[in-house]
């Protein structure tokens, strides 16, 4: 196999625009039945080590671009101690861009987004969770759900998805919109408060057919209501957005465990008025109109026509950094209000179901964005999982209680409990 | 699952705060989900260190000197205040430098250079500007940086990788005192031309003598 990688166009993106306060590290994470051993989840690395070559890679600096490069030596487990999607110091790291915690009952992934998408950090999961159980002693059939690690690597799944299927006149840039910004008192000391709250699959996904939509736009719309609800004031007429990322993998048939994923912006005007039902329509109807193909083709287009312009290639990495630095705060982040990105429904064989409680994908705020939601289910138990660097619970109160008073679900929460406890 | 009495969430069986009022809720079980304690870090945070109080003082000290020398600029016609507080800053950034845990040794170096570089070139500055500092030593301290660097990157060979980057960067940077003469910086040009010979020599042996993993490496480095 070849032993180093060329940045995709998102890890382009993430390596040079990456901070403590936008530590661009997101978590998969399982609640197993029992509580876990370190030394057998050891084993488990161990065994799919040679799997996975593309996610056990260090950065290194090129003149022109970042590359990961393998690393050779082995990679050891911790018991989780700092808060959850923390930057990753890949020099107190051994090198590597990733970590593999395990505390009490909970078996996390977490990756600098360079290396990966939610789409191949599920598919890492899962096969380490499989060999978890198996070296355990659990009988567990695979069912064809889970990459074995002796099936081999395929040059597919390191694929640059993006250069492949990059073809086509790009598109126009959306406007910078005046979006709204979440604020808030910032914990004393910085880190991430995770709030998640379980609820039935099916029943949320009842309600969003109930009004003729899918699960995503729905959360997106409840969203945008508590966004409203907790803190724009009336009279004021900034948009909320919504960045949802969507899997191209869906569309395009990639095959690759890097980062194959865009994003789309779902903006509402509260001026058009905060009937729930209004919401839902005019956010189903943008999604999608925004993930047709031709348009994802173009977003990819867009997106990857800087990189392969001949004049940008040859200009050095330090000085490019100052300019997508800059791009990524003005394009990116200004844009938006809140992110909210659904893993979706995660398959596991069903000799594994019983010994896994709750799946949780968790993503990282930023100094911009300090609130983030993720969603993702197993079987019919849906998490969803807010995490904040600021002290205020408002709109994630308004959310949760939406669904538990408004809609009628059940829905059980914890948290962290980082910045509270001991404050 | 336990029940929040003041905001009437249900929560996890073992969480003792509510995630959306933080009432307390009575449990002595442990919760499935639970997640580490973070009261380790908090304590570690301290409000008084060393560090702060070198901060606080190299402040105090640059005021102090800056309003001393507009005070006697009477006696003295000039500003010998900056060059105190150039030291001051010099000082920091070493001291930045040198515990630097996000650079590895070469890095160490490397920034070391830049700054000896610029505080000498401010002080040569300050005494008439003879141009001591561009003629001949920079040049001669570019050099001995590339010998320096040339030494570790041979000496740590199982990890040579790390210090590749180091070296191209220091042979980039052996053109520099030539630079320097071309913005008629400086009128003897020796001591620059042997500094750029230095680094192109050094670059040839390291293509020459190193094996076919240090192509390799410069085919990552310079891949665009």
């Amino acid at each position: 196999m070849k032993n180093w990688y060329k940045l995709d166009n998102a890890a382009k993106l993430f390596s040079n625009v990456a901070s403590r306060k936008n530590s661009s590290v997101f978590r998969i994470a399982v609640v197993m039945q029992e509580e876990v051993d370190g030394s057998i989840l050891q084993k488990a690395v161990d065994h799919i080590y040679a799997r996975f070559p593309m996610f056990f890679t260090r950065m290194r600096s090129g003149v022109f671009w970042n590359y990961m490069d393998e690393l050779g030596h082995s990679f050891k487990v911790v018991e989780e101690s700092g808060y959850p999607c923390g930057m990753i110091d890949a020099k107190n790291n051994n090198g590597y861009m990733l970590k593999i915690l395990y505390y009490y009952k909970r078996i996390s992934f977490e990756a600098f987004h360079s290396l990966t998408d939610g789409s191949g950090a599920v598919e890492f999961v899962k096969t380490l969770v499989y060999y978890y159980l198996c070296f355990m002693g659990k009988a567990i059939s695979p069912e064809n759900k889970i990459l074995l690690a002796e099936d081999g690597v395929s040059l597919d799944e390191s694929e640059d998805s993006y250069s492949k299927y990059c073809e086509g006149l790009p598109g126009k840039t959306e406007k910078n919109k005046n979006s709204y910004k979440i604020t808030g008192t910032s914990f004393s000391l910085h880190g991430n408060n995770i709030t998640t709250g379980i609820m039935s699959a099916q029943a949320l996904n009842g309600l969003a057919k109930a009004h003729g939509t899918t699960i995503t736009p729905y959360l997106a719309a409840v969203l945008v209501q508590s966004i409203y609800q907790s803190r724009i004031k009336p009279g004021n007429n900034k948009s909320i957005v919504v960045a949802i990322p969507v899997n191209l993998r869906n569309l395009f048939p990639s095959k690759t465990m890097r980062n194959f994923s865009c994003v789309v912006n779902l903006d509402y005007n509260p001026a058009k008025g905060m009937d729930l039902a209004d919401i839902i329509g005019d956010l189903t109807a943008r999604l999608k109109e925004k993930t047709k193909k031709q348009c994802l083709q173009r977003n990819i287009s867009n997106n990857v026509r800087y990189e392969q312009n001949i004049a940008v290639k040859f200009v050095p990495l330090f000085v490019k950094r100052v300019f997508i630095r800059f791009c990524f705060d003005m394009l990116g982040e200004n844009k938006k209000t809140i992110t909210l990105s659904n893993v979706g429904n995660i398959t596991t064989p069903a000799d594994m179901s019983p010994h896994i409680k709750y799946f949780e994908a968790t993503l990282y705020p930023t100094q911009k964005r300090p609130l983030s939601c993720a969603v993702c289910s197993v079987d019919d138990k849906l998490s969803i999982n807010f995490s904040r660097t600021i002290v205020e619970p408002d709109i994630i109160r308004r959310f949760f209680s939406f669904f538990a008073n408004e809609a009628g679900l059940d829905v059980v929460l914890y948290s962290n409990d980082w910045g509270i406890k001991n404050e | 699952m336990s029940k929040c009495r003041k905001c009437e969430a249900k929560t996890e069986k073992g969480q003792k705060i509510c995630p959306l009022c933080f009432a307390r809720i009575e449990s002595n079980d442990k919760s499935d989900t639970e997640y580490p304690g973070y009261a380790g870090m908090y304590k570690a945070i301290k409000y008084f260190t060393v560090k702060k109080l070198f901060a606080f003082l190299s402040i105090a000290a640059g005021l102090i000197f800056l309003f001393l020398n507009f005070y006697l600029m009477k006696y003295a016609h000039n500003l010998w205040s900056l060059v105190f507080i150039a030291a001051i800053l010099f000082c920091w950034g070493l001291y930045k430098s040198i515990k630097s845990k996000k650079l590895i040794l070469a890095g160490r170096v490397l920034a070391c250079y830049f700054l000896i570089s610029a505080f000498l070139f401010v002080i040569d500055l300050y005494l008439v500007f003879h141009k001591w500092s561009v003629v001949y030593v920079i040049p001669f301290l570019t050099i001995a940086l590339i010998v320096f660097i040339t030494i570790i990157t041979i000496v740590q060979k199982r990890s040579y990788k790390d210090y590749l980057g180091y070296l191209l960067a220091t042979l980039f940077i052996s053109i520099y005192p030539l630079f320097l003469c071309f913005l008629s910086l400086s009128k003897v040009v020796w001591p620059s031309i042997a500094t750029l010979g230095y680094g192109l020599l050094t670059g040839i042996a390291f293509y020459i003598f190193m094996d076919k993993d240090f192509k390799v490496e410069m085919k990552k480095i310079f891949h665009y």
